[in-house]
């Protein structure tokens, strides 16, 4: 009864590539209902575009690049750790890291610069002034924002641990793993931006 | 045994922080079994302050409003959360999976100790918040804000007494259980994709591990938008922002559709381990192969996509827009097509077969029978313009326990009774255990049949002291009230038997067999309990998980992993 | 190579085909940036919105299917990350009509 070829091919996926493309598809899911609660209520509430004004365009598009060129070195860091090139791996590695960090540099001169204006996470001065709903406009701004900061921060972590094993020659197949979380936190940023800095 | 001794480890790396699959899905049963005794308690303490108002309560004393209602609401949130989700997500998948597949172990062992430890710090949290000033979370199981949101915020404002009041340590409890079961459900899909065993096509996978996986990948894209809207939560409870505060521009009515568009596939979630469950019991105590296998997994498939387009059917009486009303009602409609095929399918398996009465097979036939009522009376509530009549009555409890008891505690039960000889190598009492089915049998339908009526003569729920209302606490209401009443204490009292036979069986019990039951599915095919490792010798699959019925055989059936000599 | 499963165990060397030209990717992705930015110029309100959003789904499908090599990955992944998608698009549709046409007269 089982003449057939019981064997179907398939094509696997090795289980580390195929748990991150789990967690980037929850992680989608995740952000995808902030955002599109984001898009709800702008389109219901035309009075944000006042306070969308004040989010620094060039701060965000800057961060764009940084976190665009950080996706482009790590698939070269990728491609290196596929060809065994260590030395290769710990480059361009590193400079990812740094785009992380000039990443969340930016981000706090942009935050520091929205505070010192008085749009916080609750932004009291403009509750006084009578205007709630432009409050709540700054509560969407640093939740979304504030969650892919969070990210990026993990990304830099989970590097840092992966390029202390890389440096050695050891577990270079993790280097894939990194790299494609920071392309989902990229892919995160690229509907971001948009959605904060562009459509006012 | 060589190997045995090789892997001896000392108690602790063995028995508490393991990475073995096995004791991980035994910690996740127990756990979950201290929950539901917590569960079950509140239960009784309210349901019988809803018999006797303003009685003393045995073991309890005087219960209040307030405590009431954190009572309902915790009761709620405890077996959803913390009883459903671990005995029948993680404990049963943590345990069958590996086993029916033939793996010697999950894909990313340590992070399934991982999972499990999140889960305990997440019980942790929920029981500590009963403790803190103000008491816990009283909002209702579903956490609608305003109730849930600005209470605490208003009597007390600074930052810390905020994140440590009911309501935050709630939402922390469940970001850290719903963080603990993605752990676990990315977990199962990776292990039965990549680690099945040579020959365990995608087609002789057995039914549980299908739906425990297709339960997990509904729960992975379910739940981002509670994430998202917990984090919220988080932040209105704490530092007073306005998501869900109309008077902000926010709005309550987001709560609800990112709460519910997880917490309608939630209940698939439960529902579709518990069914692959009664696949693998019927098939076996019916000696019938499964009928229409594949009709069955294409079934599951169709209603997880389903399960994510109807989920706003819990908020037809909150000011949703009527039309879509219609298409929500519409899809919860069709959504009964492929478990009405399900179950048809588990029925046509029965029809023919030499069944036997075995305590694992009347715990599936009752779960079968009962849980068509819950069915049924779905049917009813799905179609909006019945709901909304009935949806502040004792109806909506009676079907929504009448789907959720069958499934977790029969469900839950039934596959108990069928796996406790593989894992423990003991034998249970039959006797004891066909005394607790018919106890639990009889007296959930006391507790929960009466409401029925109750519901439909227009009692409302969300009322803790019936003697303020004169015109509800009469009868039949006051005199059904006290059957249900009666019928909890008899169902939390008759849970006693399983827990000596349970108890008993592990000190006293009979050594069991490595195959009781005849099963033809790989974990039976190895020692009772199973090795570290599981199989001695790495299994080859050949067969189908349900070749029972075999005429050219001695015994009836060909075990998964034997080849059968008729080609 | 194939295991007893007949599963092709995939090797990352033959399984990128290695040649993606990934400084190709890079130059489309900045000139699709520099287009976004440069469409708030160029077209009226609303057209510029549409424009930055199409233009947003592009660079996101680019990044996903060269840097994160999706269009070499098997159906399972094409699966995951579609039915990621249907999930988001079956709750926008779901909430619409529920928040964005509400006044806010009529939320409070």
């Amino acid at each position: 009864m089982n003449q057939s070829p019981h064997f179907v091919k398939i094509r696997a996926v090795p289980q580390g590539r195929l748990a991150l493309w789990m967690l980037i598809a929850g992680e989608f899911v995740i952000f995808g209902g902030l955002i599109i609660g984001y898009i709800l209520f702008r389109l219901r509430n035309p009075e944000w575009a006042e306070q969308a004004k004040h989010t620094n365009t060039l701060l965000g598009a800057l961060n764009m690049l940084v976190l665009l060129t950080g996706s482009y070195v790590g698939v070269r860091a990728h491609m290196a750790a596929i060809n065994n090139q260590v030395n290769k791996v710990v480059m361009w590695m590193s400079v990812s890291i740094g785009c992380g960090f000039l990443f969340l540099i930016n981000k706090s001169i942009e935050y520091s610069r929205e505070i010192s204006h008085g749009f916080t996470f609750t932004s009291p001065k403009l509750q006084e002034a009578g205007n709630n709903i432009g409050s709540l406009f700054w509560s969407f701004y640093y939740i979304m924002t504030g969650l892919h900061a969070a990210h990026v921060l993990v990304g830099i972590i989970i590097f840092s641990a992966i390029l202390i094993q890389a440096r050695k020659g050891q577990n270079l197949h993790r280097v894939e793993l990194g790299v494609m979380y920071w392309h989902m936190v990229d892919i995160i940023w690229i509907f971001l931006f948009p959605l904060l800095y562009i459509a006012k | 045994m060589e190997q045995l001794t090789h892997h001896k480890k000392s108690f602790f790396s063995q028995y508490i922080f393991s990475t073995d699959h096995k004791v991980i899905g035994i910690q996740y049963f127990v756990t979950g079994m201290v929950m539901a005794a917590v569960g079950g308690f509140l239960a009784y303490v309210f349901r019988y302050n809803l018999a006797f108002p303003g009685a003393k309560i045995p073991f309890f004393g005087e219960l209040s409003a307030q405590q009431y209602n954190e009572f309902i609401t915790c009761h709620g949130m405890i077996m959803v959360l913390w009883v459903a989700m671990p005995i029948l997500i993680s404990a049963l998948g943590n345990l069958i999976i590996p086993l029916q597949i033939g793996a010697d172990d999950m894909a990313f062992p340590t992070l399934n100790m991982l999972s499990y430890w999140f889960f305990v710090v997440s019980c942790i949290v929920l029981l500590a918040s009963f403790f803190v000033p103000g008491g816990a979370s009283s909002g209702g199981w579903t956490l609608y804000p305003p109730l849930s949101a600005n209470a605490y915020r208003n009597t007390n404002p600074d930052f810390w007494s905020a994140l440590f009041s009911g309501n935050s340590m709630m939402i922390l409890a469940v970001a850290l259980e719903i963080v603990s079961m993605l752990m676990g459900g990315i977990n199962f899909l990776v292990t039965s994709i990549n680690m099945r065993a040579p020959g365990m096509t995608p087609f002789r996978v057995p039914i549980l591990v299908w739906f425990l996986n297709i339960a997990s990948l509904d729960f992975m894209f379910s739940v981002g938008p509670l994430i998202a809207g917990a984090v919220m939560l988080l932040l209105d409870n704490v530092i007073g922002t306005g998501f869900y505060d109309p008077a902000r521009g926010g709005d309550p009515i987001l709560f609800q559709h990112l709460f519910w568009f997880f917490g309608h596939p939630e209940v698939y979630v439960i529902l579709l381990p518990s069914l692959g469950a009664m696949a693998e019991i019927i098939s076996v105590f019916s000696r019938k192969p499964i009928f229409a296998y594949k009709t069955i997994v294409y079934m599951a498939l169709i209603s997880s996509v389903l399960a994510v387009m109807v989920w706003a059917h819990h908020q037809f009486v909150s000011g949703i827009d009527p039309r879509m009303a219609t298409f929500f009602s519409v899809g919860t409609i069709i959504i009964s097509i492929p478990f009405a095929g399900i179950f048809l399918s588990y029925m046509a398996t029965l029809w023919g077969g030499s069944i036997r009465f075995s305590v694992p097979m009347i715990w599936a036939l009752g779960f079968i029978g009962l849980f068509l009522i819950g069915g049924l009376t779905g049917l009813f509530l799905g179609s909006n313009s019945f709901d909304i009549y009935v949806h502040g009555t004792y109806f909506v409890i009676a079907h929504f326990h009448y789907t959720l008891f069958p499934i977790v505690f029969f469900g839950g039960f039934a596959a108990f009774y069928y796996w406790f000889p593989k894992f423990s190598g003991k034998t249970l009492n039959d006797t004891l255990g066909k005394i607790h089915f018919w106890l639990t049998f009889f007296s959930f339908n006391a507790t929960f049949f009466v409401l029925f009526f109750n519901g439909l003569a227009g009692q409302h729920r969300r009322i803790n002291d019936y003697a303020m209302f004169p015109s509800l606490m009469q009868e039949p209401y006051i005199t059904f009230e006290k059957i249900s009443t009666i019928g909890t204490i008899v169902l939390i009292l008759s849970q006693f038997i399983f827990l000596y036979n349970f108890i008993n069986s592990l000190i006293r019990g009979k050594k069991a067999e490595n195959n009781p039951w005849n099963a033809a599915t790989l974990e039976w095919q190895t020692q009772s309990p199973p090795p570290h490792g599981n199989f001695s010798v790495p299994p080859v699959v050949y067969n189908g998980p349900y070749d029972y019925s075999m005429p050219d055989r001695a015994e009836d059936f060909i075990p998964q992993n034997v080849q059968s000599e008729k080609k | 190579m194939e295991d007893t499963l007949g599963v092709v165990i995939p090797d990352p060397k033959t399984d990128y085909h290695g040649h993606l030209n990934y400084g190709k990717i890079y130059v489309w992705l900045l000139i699709l940036f520099a287009v976004s930015l440069t469409s708030a110029f160029l077209f009226s309100h609303v057209a510029a919105i549409a424009t930055v959003f199409v233009i947003a789904i592009i660079q996101a499908g680019l990044i996903a299917r060269n840097f994160m090599h999706l269009k070499f990955e098997p159906v399972l992944i094409w699966i995951i990350a579609i039915a990621a998608v249907f999930c988001l698009v079956m709750f926008l549709y779901g909430m619409y009509i529920d928040i964005t046409p509400v006044t806010r007269e009529i939320a409070k």
